[in-house]
């Protein structure tokens, strides 16, 4: 099957016909997704700027980590629920628009990037709190988490803005491509009949 | 002032600028509201048990206020794009009016709140009128274009 046919029947699925074509659902859903994007991001950004030193210095990078990392698990679960419901019940707009698709692949970007810091910075929040200076990785970490999660909502909102190719309109053709003499006609040159 | 050949204006003539400036109010907004939420997730008792609310407003104050300045430009902008549409949208109507009590609720009695590290009752209506204030903004902001 097609990635058109597939998401076709991804979206044609009950409940999520009903998000698409609901009233209010579907913009609750978005607006949940978004006020996710608000507190938890906003959460994530300033995790960021505690890494890099810009801010909260006189808070330790672990009480920083520590104290947001529930919320912002919280938060990371319920932006992606309601990221998928958004996604699926609109597969069909969706599967083909290059903003989506960048958009997810930052999210499994996302993965790396925890996969990778998490055992490094974020689970090691004693060592870099001992260090005279914070740790190239840790300031690693906070840059590309910044680059990705801004990437990630910049996609989010562009992609209402792509708008899929139209087959082109057949050529209209001009009076000179039209032959308005019929079979056995003289052609003679055009005149008014007053 | 407001009636004006609205395809002079960037953000309706070019192709990028729009998008563009939403970016900016969203991660502006996010700045903003995810600082708040940090001061308020200490006086609703959530987390950030480690310090003080009086500790986290101070230390936020500055990255609050420099999202305020560029959600509140970025939100300018975008209304210039098309004023008497959004001023005829009762949802964008809705949002200013709780965006103004938002900041004026912030920097008065959730500021003396949390400044002064009053515990318990207190801190948990502050602390939760604050995240219902600011979520409101941002649902009514969507519902804009729902309208």
């Amino acid at each position: 099957m097609s990635a058109a046919e597939i998401s076709h029947a991804i979206q044609s699925i009950g409940f999520l016909t009903y998000i698409r074509e609901s009233g209010y659902t579907y913009p609750v859903i978005m607006a949940t997704h978004l006020t996710c994007i608000a507190i938890f991001g906003g959460l994530i950004l300033t995790t960021d700027l505690r890494l890099l030193g810009l801010a909260f210095t006189d808070i330790s990078v672990t009480d920083f980590v520590r104290g947001t990392r529930l919320w912002k698990r919280i938060g990371f679960c319920i932006m992606v629920t309601m990221g998928l419901l958004l996604g699926t019940s609109e597969m069909d707009k969706y599967y083909a628009n290059p903003y989506f698709l960048m958009k997810m692949s930052l999210i499994v970007l996302v993965g790396v990037h925890a996969w990778y810091f998490r055992p490094r910075v974020y689970n090691n929040t004693a060592a870099i709190d001992r260090a005279p200076q914070i740790p190239g990785v840790a300031k690693a970490a906070a840059v590309t988490s910044l680059v990705l999660w801004i990437g990630i909502a910049s996609c989010g909102r562009w992609i209402a803005y792509w708008e899929p190719p139209r087959p082109k309109a057949p050529a209209i053709p001009t009076t000179a491509a039209i032959d308005i003499h019929a079979p056995g006609m003289a052609r003679l040159p055009v005149t008014w009949i007053k | 002032m407001l009636i004006y050949d609205l395809n002079a204006n960037p953000l309706n003539s070019n192709e990028w600028a729009f998008p563009l400036t939403e970016c900016f109010h969203i991660t502006s907004f996010a700045l903003s509201i995810g600082t708040i939420a940090l001061v308020d997730l200490r006086l609703l008792g959530l987390g950030m048990r480690h310090q003080t609310a009086g500790q986290i407003v101070k230390d936020t104050s500055l990255w609050t206020l420099a999202g305020f300045i560029i959600v509140i430009f970025s939100g300018l902008l975008i209304f210039s794009s098309d004023p008497i549409h959004y001023l005829y949208n009762q949802a964008f109507r809705f949002k200013v009016t709780a965006l103004t009590l938002g900041i004026i609720y912030n920097y008065t009695i959730h500021r003396k709140v949390a400044l002064s590290n009053s515990s318990g009752g207190t801190g948990v209506l502050v602390g939760g009128i604050s995240v219902l204030l600011w979520i409101s903004v941002v649902f009514s902001g969507l519902w804009i274009a729902f309208i």
